[in-house]
């Protein structure tokens, strides 16, 4: 019995050992199971919450991809578009929210908060100066559905809000305001603007130069002693932008300019030499086809009748055919001017009929235009203001003696230095008693002109033929030219008045008596009728003082009664903004007389509602900026979005960007006037072209020309619109996509968050070769690790 | 009453005979090498799977990491000439090397940019390295220590890895100094530590066919920033 007891002691101790270890072994593997479940369970949840965010940002980029098609006009502003209707160029006035809704709720189920306090000295992720900028979450269901509140069918949530980055100053671009770039270089944007930036900004521009920044907060890290400026602007700041650059329908602008190597990345420029490194301001270096092509894609655009502006008519309802003409002429002329080293380019003399233009071969001779319809551009060249004849009583063998005198018209502002320069005046003299048989077309002895303005001339001992006996013919008949040197060959006719063969100035003819003719705008010189007579002097008498009367066009666009509008760059310097097309001549070929217009980039330029006003010109090219460290497949980086008001309730603001934008440009006193103007776009009130209600968008930079402090202060107003159009946008090309996801759990009626990713990723609108816009992300940073 | 007797019958009884004892002797040697395969197998099935599932883990943890440091690589910026830290993949006899560019959550000192490298080293180590500044050389990167660069342990028994970047054009490069490949597949040979105990110098010199204790993982990483 004892034995046996004992026996079953040891098996009760065995069978305890063996269920205390199975015990110990079961609870292990459920602890170590539990763990694996839990750390799996998390990392599923962790990419979960990563695939929302990625939601946030697939939502986000496929709301660009509907809206800023090619089929619509839109601009763009942070955290919203403007877009008119699919198929249409009508006013953008589809709101699209570039995110997942504003919402001031405190509810953390409602929505969440993008510019939360981080963990390291109170700063905020988003905007370090803002409040907290929250925006509603979506919730998204097992069945794919998307609702507003969450429920047991819900796996998740997120939110998001896209920032357009070209309310941001570029760092890769910006520097500072000077006078020796052009007023299109990007870095004429004033980093220094910024707080606490004046100090650095020079260093950080030259090591943008050195080696560009490729992430948003690259700077951060170059030099120490950048860190807090950089750090606290860092909601002003971004390290990638690029403008849309199209025209209102979408079309890609064309770049002033005729050199290759102003037009990177196959953009579209005036490619009318016929050498990449030709001079284009010799007529033989150019391209007659492409200048064709150039001419005709100016004319169309200017002739279109559904500018999302003002609908209903182009610029032909402003200036007629023959104006809009000159003017898809004179645009090739003046960057022809701004591009060639010549003091004097060759004007271009062509026949100008719809869309065709017939770029004319004057090699031969002066006589040989054969048409009307002809046209000579507008540049940089002495131009024939004044003539007068004096007929004394003497007579020879042909006839009556006379002196030919002349007066020629360079503006010093054309910047083709002081001279002095020989030219060759060539004339041609009838009589009307002589039935306008020529009696001198020969080269005439040469001008010098001292570059002060005007210049005198006389030819003495011309002679008009006696074909009829006396009395002395009514009237002398004469048409000049002006050669830049002397010689049959006539390609280097510098001016011509008037123009068309035939047509001539008359000036009554009477013994001992000076007549004399001018012409109010030495640009509208080719026409016979613009040429008026002045009182008859006693005498052989020189010609008076050229005194133009600037006021002569009285009505609008009008010029304000100065020689602002008489402008050509330095030779060689390139087109320096678009601005620049505010020196376009206008009364030129107009079917009306209107000496000195030319077009206003000021308030008021047009009461009309279907009339493109003049500033839309300026949406159509763009002037040229070199290369030299512009990031991305185009060079339109830099250009600050004026559409820059964050509207979506917080008190966020970029007005410190568009202070980087106007500083230096605009005086200290108005400089807080026009920004504030700007930010909210304020307008003069017939400055509302394109809005869909006033104070909402700008739909085209020209539209700074609107601007009260701007555009109603004159031609200083369009000397600022000069210095600042060229960088400033309404239509930028990338977004910054700030989205949250977050994995949850709707348990009990409470919202359990089982994992969260926060990430900002950078949406381009790009361009493949084909010029077809795609989206692209072309940074990809995590908020949160 | 019965069991008093019957114990004491029992007792009572002579010893087994041999016969017996060899019979029973040899049941149980039976039983015990049946035991034993199957303890056996099971230990083996276990093994396998524990290697199986070590190597898993390592293969997730390595393309989960590489995949997001990929994820954030920035693309050439025009105008510099190159990418300041080009991409590259430097090919050795075993292993690849991989350096880029890439942007990290931001730094208030650092900023977001940083170089990224991958290297295994003749330990069969896999190793990440991080700076803030950009290196175009791995062996810069991997030599300089302190700052903020570091290079960490990313896995063990990591036999080799290889990365072939193809560009947009369908070409494969091993640098990329202008623009980003557009796909980067990646081959990891992964072995389990009891493996690479037992043959310290293992090679492969036929991916396609691992041997065992060798495991193969492809991936294939496209770049969201790709041209």
């Amino acid at each position: 019995m004892k034995i046996r007891s004992q026996q079953r002691g040891a098996a009760l101790v065995v069978t305890l050992a063996i269920i205390i270890l199975a015990v110990v072994l079961v609870v292990g593997l459920t602890m170590a199971m539990r763990m694996e479940r839990s750390a799996s369970f998390y990392n599923l949840e962790r990419v979960r919450a990563e695939a929302l965010a990625r939601i946030g940002v697939d939502y986000g980029k496929a709301l660009l991809m509907e809206t800023m098609t090619n089929n619509r006009f839109w601009v763009s502003s942070p955290g919203r578009l403007r877009a008119s209707a699919a198929g249409t160029f009508d006013a953008p006035t589809n709101l699209v929210t570039l995110s997942s809704g504003f919402t001031t709720s405190t509810n953390a189920n409602d929505g969440v908060n993008l510019n939360r306090l981080s963990l390291t000295a109170g700063d905020r992720t988003l905007d370090p100066g803002g409040s907290d900028f929250s925006f509603r979450w979506v919730y998204v269901n097992k069945d794919g559905t998307y609702t507003n509140v969450p429920s047991t069918n819900t796996l998740g949530r997120f939110a998001f809000w896209m920032d357009d980055e070209s309310t941001r100053v570029d760092l890769n671009t910006a520097d500072q305001r000077t006078s020796t770039l052009p007023a299109a270089y990007p870095s004429q944007i004033s980093l220094g603007a910024l707080p606490g930036l004046s100090g650095i900004a020079n260093d950080i521009a030259l090591a943008a130069q050195t080696n560009a920044f490729i992430t948003p907060y690259d700077a951060l890290g170059r030099d120490s002693s950048w860190t807090n400026g950089l750090f606290s602007n860092r909601f002003f700041l971004t390290h990638y932008t690029q403008d849309a650059d199209l025209n209102p329908w979408n079309e890609r602008r064309r770049i002033l300019t005729t050199r290759l190597t102003n037009a990177p990345q196959g953009r579209g420029y005036f490619d009318i030499l016929s050498a990449t490194n030709g001079n284009p301001g010799l007529l033989s270096a150019l391209n007659t086809n492409q200048l064709a092509n150039h001419y005709r894609i100016s004319y169309n655009l200017f002739t279109r009748n559904d500018w999302p502006y003002a609908k209903g008519s182009g610029f032909q309802a402003k200036f007629g055919i023959p104006g809009v003409q000159q003017m898809a002429l004179d645009v090739i002329e003046y960057l022809r001017a701004a591009d060639s080293a010549n003091t004097f380019p060759e004007p271009l003399v062509a026949q100008l009929v719809g869309t065709n233009m017939t770029v004319m071969s004057v090699g031969t001779g002066i006589n040989i235009i054969p048409t009307n319809n002809i046209a000579i551009g507008t540049t940089r060249r002495p131009m024939i203001s004044q003539v007068g004849m004096y007929c004394s009583t003497n007579t020879n063998a042909l006839g009556f003696v006379e002196t030919l005198h002349g007066q020629l018209y360079l503006p010093p502002s054309y910047n083709a230095g002081t001279g002095p320069f020989n030219w060759q005046l060539w004339a041609e003299i009838a009589s009307s008693s002589g039935g306008g048989s020529v009696v001198t077309n020969a080269a005439l002895p040469s001008i010098t002109f001292n570059g002060t303005g005007f210049a005198d001339f006389m030819v003495t001992n011309v002679t008009i033929p006696a074909t009829l006996p006396a009395p002395i013919p009514t009237n002398s008949m004469v048409r000049l030219a002006i050669l830049k040197t002397a010689g049959a060959n006539v390609e280097n006719i510098l001016d011509v008045a008037p123009l068309v063969p035939g047509q001539r100035i008359s000036l009554p003819t009477t013994t001992n008596t000076t007549a004399y003719a001018w012409v109010n705008d030495p640009r509208l010189n080719k026409v016979t009728n613009n040429w008026m007579a002045l009182p008859n002097l006693p005498g052989d008498v020189a010609p008076p003082v050229y005194s133009p009367n600037y006021s002569a066009f009285a009505g609008t666009p009008a010029s304000d009664g100065s020689t602002n509008s008489l402008y050509f760059p330095v030779p060689g310097s390139g087109v320096q903004s678009i601005g620049d097309l505010g020196y376009l001549a206008t009364g030129v070929g107009s079917t009306t007389n209107a000496p000195w217009r030319s077009l206003r980039l000021q308030a008021n330029s047009s009461t009309a509602t279907n009339i493109p006003p003049d500033w839309a010109l300026l949406d159509l090219f763009y002037a040229p900026v070199p290369i030299r460290f512009l990031p991305g497949i185009n060079v339109t980086a830099g250009r600050v979005n004026l559409n820059a008001l964050i509207t979506d309730g917080t008190n966020a603001s970029r007005a410190n960007v568009l202070n980087a934008l106007f500083t230096n440009a605009v005086s200290d006193a108005t400089l807080p006037t026009v920004l504030s103007n700007v930010m909210n776009v304020r307008l003069v009130a017939s400055g509302n072209y394109g809005q869909a209600t006033n104070g909402t968008n700008f739909v085209s930079a020209g539209q700074l020309a609107e601007v009260p402090e701007l555009g109603d202060q004159g031609e200083a107003g369009e000397a600022i619109l000069r210095k600042v159009v060229s960088l400033a946008t309404v239509r930028g090309n990338v977004f910054s996509v700030y989205s949250v996801g977050q994995a949850i759990q709707f348990v009990n009626g409470r919202v359990v968050v089982n994992g969260e990713k926060s990430v900002r990723v950078i949406v381009e609108r790009a361009f493949d070769n084909s010029g077809t816009p795609f989206f692209r992300i072309l940074l990809w940073n995590e908020i949160s690790p | 009453m019965f069991s008093m007797r019957a114990s004491v019958v029992r007792t009572g009884e002579r010893a087994f005979t041999i016969l017996e004892l060899l019979v029973s002797a040899v049941i149980f040697v039976i039983m015990l090498a049946l035991l034993g395969s199957v303890i056996m197998h099971f230990n083996t099935a276990w093994r396998q799977g524990d290697a199986q599932k070590e190597r898993r883990q390592n293969a997730r943890v390595i393309f989960d990491t590489i995949s997001r440091d990929l994820q954030g690589a920035v693309p050439t910026l025009p105008g510099t000439g190159a990418n300041r830290v080009p991409f590259q993949v430097q090919q050795t006899n075993n292993s690849d090397a991989l350096l880029w560019g890439t942007s990290l959550p931001a730094n208030r000192t650092r900023g977001d940019f940083a170089t990224v490298g991958y290297f295994v080293d003749s330990q069969n180590r896999l190793y990440r390295c991080q700076t803030n500044a950009a290196e175009s050389d791995l062996d810069t990167l991997t030599a300089s220590a302190g700052g903020s660069n570091f290079t960490g342990l990313l896995a063990e028994n990591v036999v080799s890895l290889t990365a072939t970047a193809v560009a947009r054009d369908g070409s494969t490069n091993t640098i990329f100094t202008t623009n980003l490949p557009v796909t980067v597949d990646l081959t990891l040979l992964l072995a389990d530590w009891r493996t690479l105990k037992q043959k310290p110098n293992l090679t492969v010199p036929d991916p396609s066919n691992p041997p065992v204790g060798v495991q193969v993982f492809r991936t294939r990483v496209e770049f969201p920033a790709a041209p």
